[in-house]
């Protein structure tokens, strides 16, 4: 994950990192909700934006983000991250002017 | 004057809009709100279905050649389910369950609560063996309903 996101920098591009999405599964979700916690540290440390999916999808009932797989997302789904995303590449665009 | 925008998108299904479609994926959708906000805003994507992150780097080229000044990664939940061995679950399910009850909140899904199985981390290989006996007997209706039991993405990756 840091090489990606160094080759990304050295390319002189801006990566944006989305955590993983939460599923309808206990164990895959503890174990996501500590890669968020790593891929949130590591953003600090090498200094990239990210999208803490888990936090914007978790506000909202499971039936309205999930289809019935349990691991897809709905598109009420895809468009609550895509705002969450488009704001925060418009906020390093912000930063560069 | 402005300056230009070209978003790469790398990552999973998802990215795609699986199942409904590159339209409806949160990475378009993206798209077209940068596009109200900003002048000129240009897209590329590329979606690999089922890969774990380690693969993720080989095809990153395939992106970055596009020049983009923003690159999204969206990691697919293969990761989150991929090499975890019976061990690590059992460990992992007791924590989770702990957690779950302890805080009662949270993204805590609703299977548990109508299927008591999913508490049981033997559980999935259980059902390993009978989606093998729904397939053998093509019966596609049973099939997708053990998908929709979330322990189904532990058991094709130990298929």
């Amino acid at each position: 994950m840091a090489d990606m996101i160094t080759e990304i920098k050295s390319a002189k591009a801006i990566p944006v990192v989305l955590t993983p999405f939460p599923v309808m599964d206990l164990w895959s979700n503890y174990i996501g909700k500590q890669l968020s916690a790593d891929v949130e540290a590591l953003s600090k440390t090498l200094g990239f934006p990210i999208v803490n999916t888990r936090r914007v999808l978790e506000k909202y009932p499971v039936h309205t983000i999930f289809l019935n797989d349990g691991i897809h997302l709905t598109t009420f789904a895809h468009s609550l991250v895509a705002a969450e995303l488009a704001q925060t590449i418009s906020k390093t665009e912000q930063l560069w002017q | 004057m402005e300056k230009k925008i070209v978003v790469g998108g790398f990552g999973a299904c998802m990215i795609g809009g699986t199942p409904f479609g590159p339209e409806s994926s949160f990475f378009n959708v993206a798209i077209k709100h940068l596009k109200d906000r900003h002048q000129t805003v240009e897209s590329t994507s590329l979606s690999l279905g089922g890969f774990p992150i380690t693969v993720a780097r080989k095809h990153l080229r395939k992106i970055i050649s596009q020049n983009p000044t923003h690159v999204v990664i969206q990691f697919s939940s293969v990761d989150i389910t991929r090499s975890v061995g019976i061990k690590e679950r059992v460990g992992l399910a007791k924590k989770a369950s702990a957690r779950t009850s302890a805080h009662g909140k949270g993204l805590r899904p609703s299977a548990p609560k109508t299927n008591p199985s999913v508490s049981n981390p033997l559980k999935p290989l259980r059902l390993k063996e009978q989606v093998r006996r729904w397939m053998k007997g093509g019966n596609r209706r049973n099939v997708v309903a053990a998908t929709s039991n979330t322990s189904c993405a532990l058991l094709l990756n130990h298929g």
